[in-house]
């Protein structure tokens, strides 16, 4: 039969489905969200007797009334009068000096321990956008409506957006971080977002671009925004914790390496070391020195970036040094023990179709090659 | 409930769908999750088909269900729930693709004219976007996603959900004429995508 007779018999028979456990997943949600919402309701209970006002007709109550009235002029005098109330304009840096607190339209924001700098990039009805420059706070985000969208730009290329739960989200010198504690977040790097879900922890893979570094720009990097809408309970956000060490935060290839090689080690125990390492090896493979490079990578010891600088190790080594043949054995390894659904799986897979078209073997290459589209489909429909 | 024979998952079928709304407007939460596993599988398909993005879909049907929530209380039971619910999420869906369209807007060009230039391209090209979806399904869903949302719409309303040209007038706020003369325009691009897939070794 053809496609042109088949086509709305397939359209309206075949239904897309997800794992049994995204549904429930997504079920457990939906629990916490109803929850939410029932403690919002419980909150303001229905007056279902006379109204309020009635009580103030009464003569017996006007002073009570009048004395209410006073109270709350004065309290708004005083509320009015202190800076933390103003107005937070897009644009508009603020600079906290040790713990603080403050409130807008939007979202409260603590400002725990030292200085904290964040700037408001964009405010409209549907966006808010804030910038984390330097410090650390915690934000109680209000419940966002359908097409609301409330993010974090952590790096210059990487940004947090809320979907409806809470979550933390961390920035130092070096690196910036997001570990969900419930539901789930979209990660944004570089324009390919990435969920994130309750327990998983993702991270910025640029960190040393820090988004206005000492800077009150207000020009926005962001890309399809506003797609995510929060649920309704409120979200919590911890954001940065300040560097106690100097780190380098030179990002040229030349002398920056040095400088960052000789941090690693100084400081191999320092919190920071394998960022630093791996922005090592990049500089240096940037810089044209491949084997000064591999030293750099070979640094990276956290679990979530050592995949990362393995990969980039591999990579020169094949190119730079023309060593396919025991990649490809290492590669090989590597992907036996890897999950289709791994992130990193597509890279390494697409470093093996390099390998096979170097090595002239189009056949292993086609057969990868549908091997990677079957991937895509299956997640894509997956999704 | 008599669509879940079709769309619904199993579940128990002796309470309509109308009880169930009304008892969650009431508070009640199972009635609701009831409503949520009986229409999450149609709701994901829906989602899917109408805004044409996978990667978001599983937040889509959760807004769905969300705002259902909040609206269940001005169900007036006038037309059928499911009709009703259609309503909800096809206004998610479209609010989620007017953000996306207006944030990539440039210039003059408007989203229709984007997804026509879209559709022209991918279409007319060497089709190696479809290459590798060789089921059927994908290159329904591949044609649907290329087509503009306006013309999407009414597409996947009526075949898909079986919706008839009332209902979907109703539904998207347009006159019936206008739903049969999106119905034609989609059902031609489609059968011109098809064909160039058919066209293909």
């Amino acid at each position: 039969m053809s496609a042109e007779r088949d086509w709305e018999r397939t359209l309206r028979e075949d239904q897309y489905d997800l794992p049994a456990e995204s549904w429930q997943r997504m079920e457990n949600d939906m629990r916490s969200w109803l929850a939410a919402q029932s403690r919002n309701a419980n909150a303001s209970p229905a007056v279902t007797r006379a109204p309020w006002w009635s009580a103030l007709l009464r003569p017996s109550r006007w002073g009570v009334a009048l004395a209410g009235i006073a109270l709350a002029g004065i309290v708004y005098h005083f509320q009015a009068a202190t800076p933390d109330q103003l107005v937070w304009q897009p644009g508009q840096q603020r600079f906290f000096d040790g713990p603080n607190s403050s409130e807008w339209a939007e979202a409260r924001c603590e400002v725990q321990g030292s200085q904290a700098h964040i700037t408001l990039a964009r405010l409209d009805e549907q966006v808010v956008q804030l910038r984390l420059d330097q410090g650390q706070a915690t934000f109680l985000v209000k419940p966002r409506r359908v097409g609301e969208t409330f993010q974090v730009d952590l790096t210059k290329d990487c940004l947090v957006q809320v979907v409806g739960t809470a979550f933390t989200v961390g920035k130092d010198s070096l690196s910036a971080w997001v570990t969900v504690k419930e539901g789930r977040v979209r990660l944004q790097v570089a324009g390919d977002g990435q969920f994130v879900d309750r327990g998983g922890r993702a991270q910025c893979p640029s960190p040393e671009e820090s988004v206005g570094q000492g800077s009150a720009t207000t020009d926005s990097s962001l890309k399809d925004s506003g797609e995510k809408v929060a649920g309704g309970a409120a979200t919590h956000l911890t954001v940065a914790v300040p560097s106690l060490v100097a780190v380098p935060s030179c990002n040229e290839p030349g002398p920056c390496v040095a400088v960052l090689s000789a941090f690693v080690r100084k400081h191999p125990d320092h919190p920071a070391v394998n960022e630093v390492s791996l922005r090592w090896g990049r500089l240096a493979a940037r810089g044209g020195d491949p084997r000064d490079a591999l030293v750099g990578y070979s640094h990276v010891r956290s679990q979530i970036l050592s995949p990362i600088a393995r990969l980039e190790a591999m990579q020169l080594r094949v190119r730079e040094f023309g060593e396919s043949g025991p990649v490809a054995d290492s590669l090989d390894r590597w992907l036996s023990k890897l999950k289709v659904s791994d992130p990193i799986w597509r890279q390494v897979t697409g470093l093996r179709l390099e390998i096979f078209r170097r090595q002239g073997n189009d056949s292993s290459a086609r057969r990868l090659q549908e091997q990677i589209l079957e991937a895509s489909t299956a997640e894509s429909r997956g999704r | 409930m008599n669509q879940t024979s079709r769309h619904g998952d199993p579940g128990n079928v002796t309470v309509t769908d109308e009880d169930l709304a009304a008892r969650a407007a009431t508070g009640d939460e199972r009635a609701f999750l009831e409503l949520y596993r009986r229409h999450r599988r149609y709701v994901l398909t829906l989602v899917v088909r109408t805004s044409g993005r996978p990667e978001d879909a599983e937040d889509l049907v959760q807004d769905s269900f969300f705002q259902l929530h909040r609206s269940l209380g001005s169900f007036s039971g006038r037309s059928s729930f499911r009709t009703w619910f259609h309503g909800i999420v096809v206004r998610v869906c479209h609010s989620a693709t007017r953000n996306r369209l207006a944030q990539r807007r440039r210039g003059d060009a408007d989203a229709e004219h984007m997804d026509e230039e879209r559709m022209e391209s991918e279409v007319g090209g060497d089709g190696r976007d479809h290459a590798s979806q060789h089921a059927l399904q994908d290159w329904i869903q591949g044609c649907l996603d290329l087509l503009p949302i306006l013309h999407r719409l009414p597409l996947v309303l009526h075949i898909y959900s079986g919706l008839d040209l009332s209902d979907i007038s109703r539904i998207l706020a347009i006159p019936e004429g206008s739903v049969k003369s999106r119905l034609f325009h989609a059902r031609k691009r489609i059968a011109l995508c098809l064909e160039k897939r058919e066209a293909q070794p």
